[in-house]
Parts: structure tokens; sequence; C-alpha cells
């Protein structure tokens, strides 16, 4: 049983890192009118830049479940020290200054030579924009895929495997059902961190103008005042639609 | 019909090896042996669920080294039931592709599942899921059905209403059956035949009465509960040959054999008695009570004649000779009573 010390302390030190969180957050909310951010939510260039973040962020999501998710299987099943090596190396995107991420994309999606043999223009694009967010944002997609996949008891497929179902059939009818809430979840948190980076992003593509660029931009270049309305909005859409998105998931686990 | 060639198959320090195995279609096929002993690993060499390193596995004359498990027309039931948690009962046991589904009701009724139908695994008793993954795999119109360690985790009373649920399906569908465990008194209740599995060997096969009267080595017959296991060594006194274990000499029948030697004898074919019997049995010896053991059925008592050795009476055969622990026993053995294993 826990002493009433321990369990005052600990809510105490709670309240700390719940105040630490939500005071700025409280802070830019109140200190912007309904108005501001009405006059915002009619500037073009604000309603472009969140299309263009939301998009791009869904396109990376996309491109990051499809192959993301069968490696993810892989590193899940196979107990050698390859996969072990991979699972490790996939943690790198979260650990490195994004700025450097996006000089390590720029070296490779830079290059003249692959925009010739491939056709599309990484620099200054939606598929850059979408190329950086991949990069910083794949890991919480797959790191949740892996635990969803490790959680799916392996004589479960062998079960199907003896009912009857090949690899395939074994793993759409038993494996993904299974993990799908862990799937999601990390889908989720993917599409997030790819809607909140700027670091790799700016190197990229400066424009067009992400949301979180565009704040930026607005802050060095009119000041706090003028990014701020920029901020209230995103903070709110996206909460909106996380806390919807966490909700669904919740009521699909009950 | 089922046949193992040759099987070998290392998992670190662990070596399987079953030289020969043979096991007729229809068969009610029990591999015992105690946990680690590669029980498993041979259920999962069968399946097709781990490619065997060398030999080779037959099903009907064919070959299946290479065949995939969904090729191999098997079935499994395992001690943790493994039914897939996000399916209902029904479309569980309907699962197979190779599901006539015709055939549901029959199945269901049989196993007394119909009324489960609807709910999840997750709501199920121990028994009731045990049934219904019996019921998939049924289902699967197996040609062998494998069975690990299916009634491990089930109570006694459930345990013997699947055992004879097992024993009443393989006599009705003539489906050969694999089934392993480490529990004798199981295989004993549902084999036509034995196999008995230690450290990775195939040590014996036969029949149940085979393997109890006569099994293959001492660690055999420890292992399937015989409680008299001697090791002494063969003597030969004024041309009369005798087993001795340690100051204690066993007449037992003439044979050739010398050197050091395990004997067995049955709880039940040691007479105890207050006085010393006058009888054509060849051993009478005087001991001393040193344990009593009651059985639903029987007492067994344990009694020191300079070896220790367990006799099986009645209840009401305790009753009359008083039996306590300390008190003076006369044992007697015929010579016939003692088997060399």
């Amino acid at each position: 049983m826990k002493s009433p010390l321990f369990e005052s302390l600990s809510a105490l030190l709670g309240v700390i890192i719940l105040l630490f969180l939500i005071l700025p957050l409280a802070s830019i909310t109140i200190g912007t009118t309904p108005s501001e951010i009405l006059k915002t939510l009619t500037e073009k260039e604000v309603i472009e830049s969140i299309a263009v973040t939301f998009w791009s962020a869904l396109i990376a999501t996309v491109f990051g479940t499809i192959t993301g998710i069968p490696l993810a299987y892989l590193t899940a099943r196979k107990k050698n020290i390859a996969f072990e090596l991979i699972e490790a190396g996939m943690q790198v995107p979260i650990i490195i200054p994004h700025s450097a991420a996006g000089i390590a994309l720029l070296s490779v999606f830079g290059s003249q030579k692959l925009e010739s043999i491939t056709g599309v223009s990484f620099m200054g694009s939606v598929v850059g924009i979408s190329a950086a967010m991949t990069f910083v944002s794949v890991p919480f997609l797959y790191n949740s895929a892996v635990e969803a996949f490790r959680s799916v008891a392996a004589p479960l497929e062998q079960m199907a495997r003896a009912c009857g179902d090949g690899p395939f059939r074994s793993f759409f009818r038993i494996t993904l059902p299974l993990a799908t809430r862990g799937i999601i979840s990390g889908m989720i948190m993917m599409w997030a961190r790819g809607i909140s980076e700027f670091g790799a992003v700016i190197i990229i593509a400066y424009h067009p103008m992400i949301a979180p660029v565009l704040i930026y931009e607005r802050f060095t270049s009119f000041g706090l005042d003028y990014a701020r309305p920029v901020a209230v909005i995103m903070l709110f859409i996206c909460s909106l639609i996380f806390m919807s998105l966490f909700y669904f998931t919740r009521r699909r686990k009950c | 019909m089922l046949e193992l060639k040759n099987i070998k198959y290392r998992a670190g320090a662990f070596q399987l090896g079953i030289i020969e195995l043979m096991i007729e279609r229809g068969e009610y096929f029990v591999l015992l042996g105690p946990t680690g002993s590669g029980k498993s690993l041979t259920l999962n060499l069968i399946a097709g669920f781990i490619e065997l390193e060398s030999g080779s596995i037959n099903i009907h004359g064919n070959c299946v080294n290479k065949q995939p498990p969904e090729k191999r027309r098997i079935a499994l039931v395992t001690q943790n039931v493994d039914l897939f948690p996000h399916l209902n009962v029904k479309d569980n046991i309907l699962y197979s592709v190779r599901a006539e589904k015709n055939l549901v009701d029959e199945i269901a009724k049989r196993l007394n599942i119909s009324q489960l139908f609807e709910r999840k695994p997750s709501t199920l008793s121990g028994g009731e899921a045990q049934r219904v993954a019996i019921a998939r795999a049924l289902m699967c119109e197996p040609e062998i059905l494998l069975l690990d360690e299916p009634l491990g985790s089930l109570d006694p009373s459930t345990r013997r209403e699947i055992r004879n649920l097992l024993s009443e399906i393989n006599e009705i569908k003539r489906t050969t059956f694999i089934h392993v465990t480490h529990d004798f008194e199981e295989a004993a209740a549902l084999a036509d035949r034995i196999g008995i599995l230690f450290n990775g060997k195939l040590k014996q096969v036969g029949r149940v009465e085979e393997i109890f009267s006569a099994p293959v080595d001492a660690e055999t017959a420890m292992f399937i509960g015989h409680r008299n296991v001697l090791h002494g060594k063969m003597v030969n006194i004024d041309g009369e040959q005798f087993f001795q274990v340690e100051n204690v000499k066993f007449e037992i029948p003439q044979n050739k054999y010398c050197g050091n030697a395990v004997y067995t004898v049955n709880p039940d074919s040691i007479i105890v008695s207050v006085e010393r019997m006058n009888s054509s049995a060849r051993n009478s010896l005087k001991g001393r009570i040193i344990n009593i053991e009651e059985a639903p059925s029987a007492v067994y008592v344990q009694i020191d004649v300079g070896v220790k050795l367990t006799s099986m009476i009645t209840k009401k055969s305790a009753a009359e000779l008083k039996i306590e622990v300390n008190k003076e026993l006369w044992v007697t053995i015929k010579s016939t009573a003692l088997h060399r294993i």
C-alpha cells in the first residue's frame, strides 16, 4: 500500500510538469482574441500553408505505412542480429538534430541527377516536404507497429497456417487485424510528428510554406503578435484531430 | 500412415534424433516424455512450422519435407488453445479454408458448443475453449491431428471430460492422433501405442501394457510411475543365481545374465503380512514401515527391508493389519514378480 506522503509527492511533481506544458499553450491562446483568429483564417497564405502541412504529412504517413509496416513485421518476427541492428538504426532520425537530417536529405534529394532520373523535383515541392517528414517521423510508426506485431503471438499465425492459410492469408486474416490498433496509433503519431516538423523541412523546401515555417517566418519578420494567431489555429486544429483519433482508437479497444 | 525417418534437429545445445517411427492411419499415438525432451519440437517438425535439418517425414508414402504447413492436411490443438481472439466461436470454427460448412452443426453438437457460437474466446472457460479448439481442428478435415499437451491447463474434471471426448472422436473419425504429454496416466488412458522420448531420443515404442510391464530402462521405469526400481548386481551362490541390492538378496527366475542389473516389481505384487507366510513365493523379507501414503482407492506402504520397497494394499487390509509407521511386517514377493529391465 502506498503511503500518503508518496502519493502527495508524486501528485506535486505531476502538477509541475503539467503546468510546464499547459502554461505556454494557455498563454498564447488567452493572448489571442477571437477576431484576430477569424481575420487570420481569411488569409489565403495561412489556409494554404495549413493545407500543405496536413497534405504533406498525410503523404508521408501513407508512404511510411506501405513501406514501414512490412519491415516492422519482419523486425518483430525475426530474432537475429541483423534485425536488432535495423531496429536500433531506425531510432537514428529521432535522436539526430532535424536540421542535420535536412542536410542529409539534401545531399540525396538535392542532386540534379536524381531529379533527371526520376522526373520528380524534391527541392521546393510537396514531395520534398513529404520526404523530410517521412525521414523524421517514420520511426514513430515503425516502433508502434513492431510492438503491435510482437503482441500478436506467433502460435496464432502457426494455427492459421495449420488451418490451411498461406503466409499472406494468415497475415491479413490474423496478424494485421490483431495489430491494427497499434498500427493506427503509430500512424497518428507519425502524422502528428510530420505536421510539427520544421528543421528538416526548412532545408529541403522553404516553399511551398508549411504552417511551422509560416509561423517562424511571421515571427522573424513581423514579431510575436503576428505569428501567434497562426500558432493558435494550428494548436486548435491539431488538438481537435488528435483527440478525435485517440478517442476513436480507444473506442475500438473497448 | 505417418513415417518419421532419421529425423535430426539441433536447437542450441539440444539435439533431437528420432531414427524411425511409423504411426498407422487412425492410430492414437502418444509421445510421452518429461519437459524439455523434444515432444513439442517433434510436433512442430511434423506440422512443418520448423524445417528439418535431415531425415524425412512421409505422410501416406509422400515426403512432405518441403511442403508448407497449409499443404500437409494437419490440424493442431495446443495447451494454450490459441483461439483467434478477434473472432467469435463460430468464426473460429469456420476459419479453415478447408472447412465443410455443413459439418458445423454436427461437430458443434458432438462437442456441445452450439450455444457458444456468438461468444468471443476471452469469455470462455478453459474446457469450453478447448472444446472449441478441437472443433476448429476437426473442421480442417485433417489426416493427422496434433495435440500438444491439450489437457495440461484444465482442471481434473474437465480433463477427464476432454480425454473421453478425444478418445471418442478418434474412434469415430479414425483420424490419426499424435498427442504429446508428460503424464503417463493420460497416455495410458488414450493411447493405442506410446513412444517414450527422453532428451531428444525415442527410447521405446509399444502398447501401454508392454511399456509398463517391460520399461526399457530405469529412467523410463521411474518416469512411468514404477515405485520399485531396484539397482543391484547378479550374484551366484552355490550355483544358484540371485539379484543382490546392497545386502538384500532376491531369488529370481534363473537366467544367463551377470553383472549389474535393474529390476522392477509392481507394488500390487508385494504381499505384506504380520507373520512370515508359508507359500510358494521365494522371497520373504522382514522390514519396518517407514512411510504410509493414502491414495483414493488404496494405500501405499513403504517398507525398509534393507532396501525400500513399496506395496499397494487395500484400505481394508491396511485397517486389518493395523499398519503404522515403525511397525514390523513381513514382505513376500514371488521371484517371477521381479522383472529385469
